[in-house]
This record gives structure tokens, C-alpha cells and sequence, in this order.
């Protein structure tokens, strides 16, 4: 058999590949950190972020998973949904609250990103955030908007979210 | 008597591939005893101290007063010695039997912190010593750092190992952030010896308490797995999984037999490895895989050998049952976390940062998966500090090694008493 994560050749019946750690348990695949990811052209994906202006969406919305621990999220999109840390203190109220997945500890941000609309494309863009946000292994700019698609991987801090639906 | 040990082997999944390709089984062996010692062996011990300068403070006296308490537990039979080093070591107190504990805590008392750390005049010496006595006992090097010796590893390294040869077992405990876990993994890599790492100051008092009640609870020693392989079976890895985990190396004796050494057995405890069978093609029907044996030696008493075997089979389908069982997906999700750690590390050695990340991540995934939330965590933050910084804290890698061993929850057990 294959392993999924690095393509190495793995002994039938093997349950988490020797290689690179990955499962090989089809229950598992979902969950999987190391599946290919889906590499695409950064030229029509990364914009300035002025040049794109967020638009309402009825009816849209996004789907993702935490992959360590599979916590399945659903938020609506009509809005922009800013992913962080909730902080009453500092008056932090995210859409997305990465606090019980462990957020502190894996450096996300109160603030740390934000996924918009536009009439057509979902963007992410990196709200000055600490540790960054990566799609797909590569840092957004500050000030600019990354396009996302279903299957991209967003990391938060060093917490992976896979987009499953958009 | 030997009916007072059970060995139980349970399977990942219960069914084979009817394959003309080679298949993995996973086998997880849990040995249980209900043996207790009576009556009590004597302990030939021996503390190596380090005594460098960082250890003033604080530090030089929690390990103080943890050799009083080791001092106090001490009975009329016990052999004791104490050494100290830093540049060089001394013998504060030499071996000796029925020694008058006031006597010993006033050596204890005259430590001084000063100087640097060179380990090996520590070890020499405390082997010297623990030599000394000819007891029939249980002999234990028990040592204590906080700092990186240099220069003299590979002499540290070739004491252990004659100590080890000898029968002697060690212990090497790091306190602090600066002492080389590499050094004192590879110094107690032998079957009857281990390390472990302190996490704070207030363990250590507990650390070295559940250390002497561990080696005065010894109920049997040289254990032996042995593994019997049907032709054509190749063992692809195997594990220690209890005590702690740690991998273990099978001797070929002959053709498909193989002997693992586990060292000695404290009672209450459990001998558990996770072992990986190569199967070569399988055709229809009830197949037999191994015969695996326990052999091990009392110490109560005369020493006799006593052995315990169970056979493995399994049945090979067109469309096997593929359930995993959940208690060896556990044992086998913890030892991929240690596995793919240990991978890491290497990585990042080697300058292949990136490659290093990823895989301590994957480590942090199944440690998730374990339930071992906290830990999960710690590989978090190194992960990140190693994307950012080509580099992780000399205490989260720390944390790391040995939590993911299972020794780190051993020590915070102690810390919460």
C-alpha cells in the first residue's frame, strides 16, 4: 500500500506509516496533516487587500476542520468572520474561537485573521497577527488578501484548518 | 510459581489478508505478576552528586535533602556511598553497611557548590565504590546533573556500559535546562538502567524517593522476551511500552529466535512492548505467527528461572475483519509520537529544519489523538519556535524527549503528593 501523507511504499495492513507518521486508517484520512496539499498559482490569488471589497453573501457559508483534533467549523459567510482568541478583558469576541483548541498555546492571535467575500471569491488576509497565517505553507503579506479555495490549509498560529467548503 | 505471572498478547486486528504480499501485524504483549518480595533484598547504592556551581542555591539543597531521605530509608543490610563532583569528584562517603545516619548527614551537609562539570570522575569513582561491597544485592548508580559535561562523553558512555556489564544498574537524573539529555539517554540506553528528568526543584525530594522505593519493590530480574518467528516472519520493530518507551533490540539466538532483553521488574508494575511482525504471504485459514516467552529470575530467595509462553495465530480472510483495537491503537499512537519526536530531533541536527517541523507536528497529532493534551501542546509551541527560529528551547525539547517516553508523568505523579 501507499501512505497518503509522503507516497512511501508501506506494508500492507500498516497502520500509521513508518515513514512519516501519517495514518493509513481510512477513517483516519480526513485527519490526515500530510495530505497533498493543493499547490496553486500564487499570481491571480494574492491581491492587495484595498482592491477587494468585501461584500455581503446571503446563504454562504464556510466549512472547515481543525485537524488535530477534527472539530468540525461551520460559520456563516455573510459577514466577515475574524479567526482568533476570545479575550473579555480585551474585548475579543472572534467568529472563530481557536481558545479550547489549544490557541494560546499555539500562538494564534485575539486578532489574528480574517476570511471576507467578495462577489465571487473568499479571501483570507493576516490581522498583524504574532506567528502569521500560512496558506498552504506560504505566509499571506501583511495587507494583502489570499484567495482561499476548497482544500487549502490555514495555519493559525501552529493550528492547521482545513477549508472543506466555501 | 510461574502461574503467579500472566502474558497476554492482543493483536491491532484480529484477522490476516489472504496476500501473496508481505503484511504487518501488530502485536501488543502485556506481562502482569502478582509476585511480591519477601524477604526484602539489600541495596548496594551509590549517589554520584554533581556539586558544580550551578547547582547552588536551592538546587544543591533539595538534592540534600533527598539524599538524607534516601539515607533514612536505608536498613541495617543496605551498602551506601556517596560521591560528589565537579572538575573532579570525591568520595564523601565510602561504601560501607549499617552506616550511622547522623554520620551520613553531616557528610551530606558539607556538600559546597562550586566549580564546573566533568561527569566521568564521577561516574569512575562511583563505580569504584560501588564495587567495593561484595553483597549480594541489588547495585544502583544513581546520578544526579544539572550541566553539560565536555569533553569526556564517550568516557561517560564507556563506564556505563561496563557498570551495565557488570549488573550493575544506573539511573541519571537531569535537573535544569543545561544538561545534555542525549548524553543521559545513551548512558542509561541498557535494559536495567534509565533517566529521567526533573522538572522542578520541589520533585526532586520525590523523584529520588519513588527511585529507592522502585529498586527495593524489585521482584525479578533478567527478563528476558523471547520471540519465536514462524519462518518467513521477520520482526520489523519493537518497543518497550511500560515502564516507559524506549526501543528495544532483539539478539538472534538462531533461525527465527530472538531474545530481548527488559532487565528487572518492580512489583505492581507492568512489562508491556508493541511489537511489529513482517508476515510473508498468507494463504486461507488459521495461521500461526510466533510463540512468545517471559523468562525471568526471582530475586527472593535462591534465583530460579521461571518461564511463561503464549502461541499467536490468526485467522487470514478474502476480506479480513479491520478493526483496530482501541487499546493498541493507544499503545501504538504514543509510540509513533515518541518515534516521529526521536525523527525530528535527527532532522533538525542534520540543519533540515522544515522536514523537522513537520514531522514534530505529526508527533503533536498523535500525541492529541493519546489524550496526552499538555504534551500535544508542548510539541505546539516547539513546533513554532522551530518554524520561526530554526530552533526549539533547550527545555521544551527536554519535555519532549522524556514526556513522550512517559517519564514525565511519572515525576508530576510525584510532584502532586
Amino acid at each position: 500500500m501507499i501512505c497518503s501523507g509522503c507516497h512511501s511504499q508501506q506494508y500492507t495492513g500498516t497502520i500509521f506509516c513508518l515513514v512519516c507518521g501519517a495514518s493509513c486508517l481510512p477513517e483516519d484520512q480526513r485527519r490526515s496533516l500530510r495530505t497533498p496539499l493543493r499547490v496553486k498559482q500564487a499570481s491571480p490569488s494574492a491581491v492587495p487587500a484595498e482592491a477587494a471589497i468585501p461584500v455581503s453573501s446571503p446563504g454562504r457559508e464556510l466549512r472547515a476542520t481543525v485537524l488535530h483534533n477534527g472539530r468540525p467549523v461551520k460559520l456563516p459567510l455573510h459577514a466577515p468572520v475574524v479567526i482568533g482568541r476570545a479575550d473579555i478583558k480585551r474585548a475579543s469576541y472572534p467568529d472563530l474561537d481557536l481558545t479550547n483548541d489549544g490557541g494560546y498555546q499555539a500562538g494564534v492571535s485575539r486578532q489574528h485573521a480574517r476570511i471576507s467575500n467578495t462577489v465571487q471569491e473568499t479571501y483570507i488576509e493576516d490581522l498583524e497577527s504574532g506567528n502569521g497565517t500560512f496558506v498552504n505553507n506560504q505566509q499571506v503579506a501583511p495587507g494583502t488578501l489570499q484567495r482561499l479555495q476548497v482544500g487549502d490549509e490555514l495555519r493559525i498560529g501552529s493550528i492547521v484548518i482545513r477549508i472543506e467548503a466555501l | 510459581m510461574s502461574d503467579v505471572v500472566q502474558l497476554t498478547v492482543t493483536k491491532a486486528r484480529p484477522e490476516l489478508w489472504i496476500s501473496t504480499e508481505p503484511q504487518v501485524v501488530y502485536l501488543h504483549i502485556v506481562a502482569k505478576t502478582t509476585l511480591t518480595q519477601s524477604p526484602e533484598t539489600p541495596l548496594n547504592l551509590c549517589l554520584a552528586l554533581d556539586r558544580s556551581s550551578s547547582m547552588r542555591g536551592e538546587r544543591l539543597y533539595q538534592v540534600k535533602e533527598a539524599a538524607r531521605h534516601v539515607v533514612n530509608q536505608l536498613g541495617s543490610r543496605d551498602a551506601f556511598a556517596l560521591i560528589a563532583f565537579n572538575d573532579r569528584a570525591e568520595v564523601i562517603v565510602p561504601a560501607s553497611t549499617g552506616a550511622d545516619h547522623t554520620a551520613l548527614h553531616v557528610a551530606i551537609s558539607s556538600l559546597e557548590a562550586r566549580g564546573g562539570t566533568e561527569m566521568a570522575q564521577g561516574l569512575a569513582l562511583g563505580l569504584r565504590e560501588i564495587e567495593r561491597p561484595r553483597l549480594a544485592a541489588l547495585s544502583r548508580l544513581i546520578v544526579l546533573t544539572d550541566g553539560r559535561t565536555y569533553g569526556d562523553e564517550d568516557t561517560c558512555i564507556e563506564l556505563a556500559r561496563r557498570a551495565q556489564q557488570r549488573g550493575i544498574g544506573l539511573t541519571a537524573f537531569g535537573v535544569g535546562t543545561e544538561w545534555n539529555e542525549d548524553l543521559l539517554e545513551l548512558i542509561a540506553a541498557d535494559e536495567n538502567s534509565r533517566t529521567q528528568y526533573i522538572t522542578s526543584l520541589d520533585a526532586i525530594v520525590p523523584v529520588f524517593e519513588a527511585e529507592i522505593k522502585r529498586l527495593r519493590d524489585t521482584i525479578a530480574r533478567r527478563v528476558e522476551l523471547w520471540v519465536k518467528t514462524q519462518p518467513g516472519v521477520q520482526i520489523g520493530s519493537l518497543h518497550r511500552v511500560q515502564p516507559f518507551i524506549a526501543p528495544l533490540v532483539p539478539q538472534a539466538m538462531s533461525a527465527g529466535h530472538w531474545r530481548v532483553l527488559l532487565g528487572e521488574w518492580a512489583a505492581g508494575s507492568e512489562q508491556q512492548c508493541l511489537l511489529e511482525l513482517i508476515l510473508p504471504s498468507c494463504s486461507i485459514g488459521q495461521q500461526p505467527i510466533a510463540k512468545l516467552e517471559l523468562r525471568y529470575e526471582t530475586i527472593a530467595g535462591k534465583p530460579t528461572q521461571f518461564v511463561t509462553n503464549v502461541s499467536v495465530d490468526a485467522l487470514a480472510q478474502e476480506e479480513p475483519v479491520l478493526t483496530v483495537d482501541p487499546g493498541v491503537r493507544h499503545v501504538l499512537e504514543r509510540v509513533t509520537a515518541y518515534r516521529l519526536q526521536a525523527q525530528a530531533w535527527k532532522a533538525v541536527a542534520k540543519g533540515q529544519v522544515a522536514e523537522g517541523t513537520k514531522t514534530l507536528q505529526q508527533a503533536g497529532l498523535h500525541l492529541f489523538n493519546a489524550g496526552e493534551m499538555e504534551l500535544a501542546q508542548t510539541v505546539h509551541i516547539e513546533a513554532m519556535r522551530l518554524l520561526h527560529n530554526g530552533s526549539a528551547s533547550t527545555d521544551g525539547r527536554k519535555r519532549i524527549k522524556y514526556g513522550t517516553r512517559g517519564l514525565i508523568a511519572e515525576a508530576k505523579a510525584n510532584e502532586g503528593r
